[in-house]
């Protein structure tokens, strides 16, 4: 209670009981001449009875003892003496006896009223604090929805600390109490010194259970909003990234096809070098499209979030899909296969891989002299499986990167992200005997798949 | 409503294209669902080359009328339409018609392949595209509603193997070949399509069974041995084809009876 209450509390409750008792005890002795003996013991009790409904126990015990004693006094004989002889002793000693359970049972009744009206008092300000909470949306207003109900119920306010905080933190002597959740510990709610009362510790508690619940729903809101948001921006992005591919792509099937068209109605009308050009439009239209392409699969894997689509793949297949893919671009190069029999599959997203081949053989022919070989190579060791191409053009210019050289842009670039979006490695190197080598290294499949059972 | 529709495909003025065409039973027709005037043109020069009646239409919806007033023998679907998604075209199509489909659509969206050979497409085909590829997708497609008409079991061959179903028996320059039960039930799987494409899934639940779609390294390894026994250069197959990331083709004709004797 407040210290100022509670120190007039001390000091009226002994006043007025005795205030009372004096009146009461001039009236009886007034009008003594005109009361029966038990009038005046019933006025007495009846001021007992009054005492301890108003007043509490301990001023209704102090009545009980000056009621006792005036009456001894004024009404007993001998009067004016606090001697008691025999007969009336028993009447003392009745009427202290009554006056006394007179006065605990009203002071007991008059707790429980109280009681019962702190317990609903406090059950509706629980209700309405929940009713607060459950329309929060922030942190930062669960803790001003509930700190007019904190001050409206307790004498102490308490500071509200969350979950980012260190509960060591707080001055001492000051007592701390967990923000419990059923998935977490969400804060501390800090009072400068313990709650007198063991009820206002157990509101306390109830109440933070309240605030705790309160923060992790709006905790799981946010985390819900945020993994939608994401999905959205996802769907969003592929979106673009589909329209544009659609749309860049159409001009470019026009192109090709058209080139295409004309090429075959020059050649037909016997223009062999318009129908060479016309060839080499076509030519640089797919060209186009591969760049656009590279381009979207860059953006794609640079957003982040991209989901690779690991399968089995197998290095020939691979090997074999890149080199359709390329074979206009190669322009008769002789390209020589070397996978040894005991290469294990490849985990892996086969479409990017093939694209990162692809993008290999793309940079050999565009810096190998037409007419020269190449050499698409596949080599396994305990911890990685190498994709290689060999090529018989000039290297690596030594002292540069590869993307100074000229030798690289987005087809490199997107090899990168490929390789990384994989946990492998991307190699270039001059080889001893001249030529660069491209080799994209893998790491192997943590463990190989279940073979087919062999048949017949 | 569908004797309706067949009727107004004899009556119709379809012929707006060659009007000294007078009698077009024997035609072939080909509905092309494209809203690039470019391509479009290019289309349409390419198929009336090759001997087709083309109709067109810009919008899926309007597509989804012609298919069924024209009743086409194949339709060309560009996947980037403006009003519907080509996949719901599909959706709709496939309920009440077999008209064979090929999509055109971007490289790079193997998920998207997929989906729409699920959805009912018969093959697709990589933007940008060659006449000669385009031909070829369409003949195979052309050759599958056109054939049908077999009356011992079916024939297939490439390069210089054949492939005869009924017999179970495949010989390769005349040779016989041993081929394992597995590897016979995925040659066959491949060759029933007639060279339009076969996704890894429906492989996998035709040859090893319904419960086997995760092991697609199976399909690695038996297409691998296909090619050992059958290409002539397994490293670069000519005819046993993977299209990473969608499935399998082989690059068979079905042969006639004739051509067999």
């Amino acid at each position: 209670m407040h210290p100022m209450r509670t120190l007039t509390s001390r000091i009226w409750k002994p006043m007025g009981t005795l205030g009372l008792c004096l009146v009461v005890t001039g009236v009886s002795v007034a009008l003594k001449a005109a009361f029966h003996d038990f009038q005046v013991e019933l006025l007495l009790l009846s001021s007992v009875v009054v005492v301890a409904a108003l007043l509490g126990r301990t001023p209704g015990l102090l009545a009980a003892l000056l009621m006792a004693t005036s009456y001894d006094w004024f009404f007993l004989l001998p009067t004016h003496s606090l001697r008691v002889s025999g007969p009336h002793l028993l009447s003392l000693v009745l009427l202290l006896g009554i006056a006394l359970l007179v006065g605990h049972l009203a002071a007991t009744l008059r707790r429980e009223a109280q009681l019962a009206q702190r317990g609903q008092a406090r059950a509706q300000a629980t209700a309405a604090l929940a009713r607060d909470l459950a329309g929060a949306m922030t942190n930062e207003q669960v803790l001003s929805l509930s700190r007019p109900r904190f001050e409206a119920a307790l004498a102490q306010v308490p500071s509200f600390v969350l979950h980012t905080a260190d509960p060591a933190q707080a001055p001492p002597g000051a007592v701390c109490i967990p923000l419990r959740a059923p998935r977490k510990l969400r804060g501390f709610l800090v009072l400068d010194e313990p709650l007198e009362k063991p009820d206002d510790q157990a509101l306390l508690e109830i109440w933070a259970s309240l605030l705790a619940l309160a923060l992790e729903r709006i905790h799981f809101v946010e985390v819900a909003r945020e993994a939608l948001l994401r999905m959205e921006g996802e769907k969003l992005r592929g979106h673009i990234l589909s329209m544009l591919s659609h749309d860049l792509r159409t001009p470019l099937t026009g192109m090709v096809g058209g080139a295409q068209r004309l090429e075959e109605e020059l050649r037909g009308d016997g223009c062999g070098a318009l129908a060479d050009r016309a060839q080499d439009l076509a030519t640089e239209a797919r060209r186009m499209n591969d760049l656009v392409g590279n381009l979207l699969e860059l953006s794609r894997l640079q957003s982040g979030g991209v989901q690779l689509r690991h399968d089995w793949n197998s290095a020939e297949e691979l090997f074999a899909s890149a080199l359709r893919h390329r074979a206009a671009v190669l322009e008769g190069r002789s390209v020589r296969v070397e996978v040894p029999e005991t290469l294990p599959l490849l985990w892996c997203d086969g479409t990017l891989v093939e694209r990162v081949l692809v993008n290999f053989l793309d940079n050999a022919a565009r810096h190998t002299p037409a007419g020269t070989s190449l050499r698409l190579w596949a080599e396994n060791s305990t911890e990685s499986v190498k994709l290689g191409l060999d090529d018989q053009g000039g290297g690596f210019p030594r002292d540069e990167t590869p993307r100074d050289a000229g030798r690289g842009g987005i087809g490199l670039s997107l090899c990168r992200a490929i390789a990384k979006a994989h946990g492998a490695r991307l190699l270039l190197e001059t080889r001893l005997e001249g030529g660069a080598r491209v080799v994209l290294e893998l790491p192997r499949a943590k463990e190989s798949p279940r073979l087919p059972e062999s048949e017949p | 409503m569908p004797p309706l529709r067949r009727r107004a495909s004899v009556y119709a003025p379809v012929m707006r294209d060659e009007v000294h065409f007078s009698v077009m039973s024997d035609r072939r027709s080909v509905l092309v669902i494209e809203d690039d005037r470019a391509i479009l043109k290019l289309l349409r020069d390419v198929f009336h080359a090759e001997g087709l009646h083309v109709h067109d239409a810009a919008t899926a919806r309007l597509g989804l009328v012609e298919a069924g007033s024209r009743q086409p023998d194949i339709i060309v679907l560009d996947l980037g339409l403006p009003d519907l998604d080509g996949k719901d075209f599909l959706r709709e199509l496939r309920g009440w018609s077999r008209i064979p489909v090929l999509v055109l659509t971007a490289r790079g969206a193997e998920a998207e392949k997929v989906e729409v050979l699920d959805l009912g497409a018969d093959d697709y085909l990589t933007k940008p595209f060659g006449v000669p590829e385009l031909l070829a997708r369409l003949r195979a497609l052309l050759r599958r509603v056109g054939g049908g008409s077999t009356d011992i079991g079916p024939h297939f061959g490439f390069g210089n193997v054949t492939v005869d179903l009924q017999g179970r028996t495949v010989t390769r320059d005349g040779a016989l070949v041993h081929l394992t039960d597995i590897e016979f039930r995925l040659l066959a799987a491949l060759v029933k399509a007639e060279g339009r494409i076969v996704t890894q899934a429906s492989l996998l639940r035709e040859v090893w069974g319904p419960g086997q779609l995760e092991n697609t390294h199976y399909l690695r390894i038996y297409m691998g041995h296909l090619r050992k026994k059958l290409e002539e250069n397994p490293a670069e197959p000519a005819f046993l084809i993977t299209e990473i990331g969608v499935g399998c083709r082989c690059l068979c004709e079905r042969q006639e009876a004739a051509s067999r004797a």
